[in-house]
């Protein structure tokens, strides 16, 4: 059966959406100072209803962030800190015996997933089995312990962080599992000016006051407001030449093993709605989506081992291709120039 | 899950980014088109370039038939350029994107065409944000090339086609001619056809020789030989018909003995000289010259004589209407007129009754003295240094028939000479007294014979003129 068609935003609500979003980016970069696009992007996951991996150093503000995202929300947070010894059971819930009206039995204790808002702080120091607990349970909403299938709250929302530094002992997330994240954020070092801003107004030890600013119902119509933001068709277009060119037999993807995948398009789909909404639009646009593409891609292209003896990054082979594929699909005669506008 | 377009909005703004993006469209169209038409005209601006040129060198009532031709070309281009280029032509949906993107309208364009949302303001300014911009040098510089590789075409002198055809190389004009007298001998049938097959072979031989070598001193040459030997082959025909006719003529009409003998023999010889020429007469005259011996001519009746006579005349007649007719022969080669209608017998008078030259009917020149020969006729023509058989010499001289030595068999009589010994009792025989040389070339008359050619009896002919 067909699904009933959603109605597109109209520009009011578009605008409305915009003001509720710009107060939550307002109150969190009360509490991260300096690292604005981080934030902007940590709310386009969150409006995606998607998870955001964060690499960064120790020290950038990254639980900060998550707390602070939490406190603007009203919703339930908690911080998990991976270990080579965490168990699955550690991160789901464990059954635990109890006396119920005389009778022993096992009920479901549930782990720190159960919130809204989970950071899986250096989630690769777990071992695989611990990770594909959390990613399964990222993947589909829900814990399935003994049997009996527990459904995560809503929103529910993963930060996971890992460092890149001291790689001893850690268990990097495989491609498969990386691609169940929505972005892969770096955190960048903040800046003189931001260093001098927090040595000034923080203090160790003492939290940042936060305000609610949108609770967990006006979040949940928020991220219905972004399924209802209208994908042109041309721009559904751009997204997949996009995709389609990181696979490695295009000549633009050279030094890609492995390109990306349909859900990198959806992914990119909704996060370019979900940047259009932010930005007040009822529509996705092309600069949307190129504003997403990077955090998007970026961990979901494998390259081969000679182009990282040479130095590509993913994030120059994206970079790439986003100067060669344009939004116009189609060439233009040699009498015609394109306009740089 | 879709999206409910089914919206309406702005239908002013609409029509305002439609005939937008309708008109960038048909730009970048343009272009298209333009790329697949220009290579296409270039190659007919040459092919006509070239036309032009053949035209003018043709004649210049086809220059307007090549320009038509180099128009409907270009026109024909065009369509197939537009059928070419046709796939890659832009819609207007995809010049939408174009615009939007240039413009950076988010994309609000396509989602206004696709009915969501409102269409953007009427008001931005598109001034220096075209999203495209015309490279106008490469087709300027193509069309350019064409239009002056044409007008060079009409500018560049061009010689004329006829000259050069007029330039263009011709048969020697001896064979040519040659060529026509023997045209005109064939159809007045005035020679047999193995004489004039024999001249058309020569004729054949000269022309088979390479056109670029017609030109060359060998070949002029050998047509003129060709020319001077048919000339004199035709004039010695004919004097041999007017022997023959005369000596027929004279035969039939002396009772003579000795006449009758000295006639006989004349017409003896002049048969002989007429089977043996190198041109023979066709028709009647050849036939009953073949028929009858030489030794049997003498028997002939006077009413076959005479119709031998008219033969011969009849084909002397024919002979010289028809080099009248083909140009270039000097008529006068041939000998005088005799058979003009005056000299016909008027059949009333005496000497008609008596079978003999009818005087009543008879033309001024041939009631002259001395018609009939050298001995008879009426003398040395006006203006003329005399007879060729006398060439005024202290001795007598006698020209001997052409002939031609390849013919002849081995021991063959070819001529005979009447001649005798004229010495020359004046002459001066060097010194008679002792001691001195004697004379040398003191000969006799044989030695004298004259052999002159055709030719060289013209030169000095000429020389006494």
């Amino acid at each position: 059966m067909k699904p009933p068609a959603l109605i597109p935003l109209d520009d009011a609500q578009a605008r409305h959406a915009a003001e509720s979003i710009g107060r939550l980016r307002r109150a969190l970069q009360g509490v991260l100072f300096g690292q604005n696009d981080l934030i902007d992007l940590v709310i386009v996951g969150v409006l995606a209803r998607g998870h955001v991996l964060l690499e960064g150093l120790p020290g950038l503000g990254k639980t900060e962030l998550v707390k602070g995202l939490a406190r603007a929300l009203d919703l339930k947070h908690k911080r998990v800190q991976f270990t080579p010894d965490l168990l699955p059971g550690d991160i789901t819930g464990n059954p635990v015996l109890e006396e119920v009206d005389g009778r022993r039995a096992f009920t479901f204790q549930p782990g720190p997933v159960f919130a809204n808002i989970l950071l899986a702080d250096e989630i690769n120091r777990a071992s695989p089995k611990t990770q594909s607990a959390l990613l399964e349970a990222m993947q589909e909403r829900c814990v399935t312990v003994m049997g009996q299938t527990h459904a995560l709250p809503n929103p529910f929302l993963v930060l996971a962080t890992q460092n890149p530094i001291e790689l001893e002992g850690t268990y990097p997330l495989p491609e498969a599992q990386l691609d169940r994240f929505l972005f892969k954020v770096d955190v960048p070092a903040a800046s003189i000016e931001t260093l001098e801003r927090i040595v000034l107004e923080r203090e160790i030890g003492v939290p940042p006051e936060v305000p609610c600013v949108i609770d967990a119902h006006a979040l949940t119509a928020l991220q219905d407001a972004v399924r209802r933001v209208y994908m042109p068709p041309p721009v559904a277009n751009f997204i997949a030449r996009l995709v389609a060119a990181t696979a490695p037999t295009n000549p633009l993807a050279a030094g890609v093993r492995y390109g990306a995948s349909p859900r990198a398009a959806l992914a990119l789909s909704a996060a370019a709605r979900a940047r259009g909404l932010c930005q007040g639009r009822i529509n996705a646009s092309y600069e949307d989506v190129r504003d997403v593409a990077l955090p998007v891609l970026r961990h979901r292209l494998v390259l081969d081992y000679g182009a990282r003896l040479e130095g590509l990054t993913p994030d120059g082979i994206v970079a790439r291709l986003l100067d060669a594929v344009p939004a116009h699909d189609k060439p233009l005669p040699t009498s015609l120039k394109a306009a740089k506008v | 899950m879709p999206i409910d377009t089914n919206l309406a909005r702005d239908p002013a703004g609409a029509a305002h980014w439609e005939r937008r993006a309708r008109l960038l469209a048909a730009e970048i169209n343009a272009g298209w088109w333009l790329s697949s038409w220009l290579p296409t005209a270039l190659v007919i601006g040459i092919a006509g370039t070239f036309a032009l040129l053949w035209a003018r060198w043709q004649a210049m009532e086809l220059v307007p038939f090549a320009w038509g031709a180099i128009g409907v070309a270009l026109v024909l281009a065009g369509v197939a350029a537009w059928f070419q280029s046709r796939p890659r032509f832009e819609s207007v949906a995809s010049a939408r994107v174009l615009l939007e993107e240039r413009l950076g309208l988010h994309a609000r364009l396509s989602s206004a065409a696709a009915g969501v949302g409102d269409w953007p303001g009427r008001r931005i300014d598109l001034d220096g944000r075209w999203p495209v911009r015309v490279r106008a040098t490469r087709p300027v510089m193509l069309l350019a090339l064409v239009g002056a590789m044409l007008a060079a075409a009409m500018a560049i002198p061009v010689a004329d086609a006829g000259a050069f055809r007029r330039r263009s190389i011709e048969a020697p004009a001896d064979a040519e001619i040659v060529s026509k007298w023997i045209d005109e001998l064939r159809r007045e049938e005035a020679i047999d056809e193995r004489s004039a097959g024999e001249v058309n072979e020569r004729i054949e031989e000269i022309l088979e020789r390479p056109r670029d070598a017609w030109y060359e001193h060998a070949t002029l040459e050998a047509a003129g030989t060709l020319r001077e030997q048919t000339a004199a082959e035709l004039a010695t025909l004919a004097r041999n018909l007017a022997a023959a006719e005369q000596a027929a003529a004279s035969l039939a009409e002396s009772p003579a003995s000795s006449e009758r003998q000295r006639d006989s023999q004349a017409l003896a010889t002049a048969a002989r000289q007429l089977a043996l020429g190198g041109m023979r007469p066709a028709g009647d005259a050849g036939e009953k010259l073949g028929k009858e011996a030489a030794e049997a001519i003498a028997d002939l009746s006077p009413e076959q004589l005479r119709e031998l006579a008219a033969a011969l005349r009849a084909n002397r007649s024919k002979l010289k209407a028809a080099l009248a007719k083909a140009a270039n022969f000097d008529l006068e080669a041939l000998g005088p007129e005799s058979d003009c209608e005056g000299c016909k017998p008027c059949g009333t008078c005496k000497e008609c009754r008596e079978g003999k030259p009818c005087k009543k009917g008879a033309c001024a020149a041939c009631s002259r003295a001395g018609r009939g020969g050298i001995n008879r006729g009426p003398g040395e023509a006006p203006m003329k240094a005399g007879a060729e058989e006398d060439l005024g010499a202290t001795r007598r001289e006698l020209v001997t028939a052409p002939t031609d030595i390849e013919r002849s068999a081995a021991g063959e009589l070819l001529d005979v000479v009447d001649a005798e010994h004229a010495v020359d009792e004046s002459a001066y025989t060097g010194a008679q007294a002792g001691g001195t040389i004697a004379p040398t070339a003191d000969g006799g008359g044989p030695s004298r014979v004259d052999n002159l050619l055709p030719r060289e009896q013209d030169a000095v002919r000429r020389f006494f003129k």
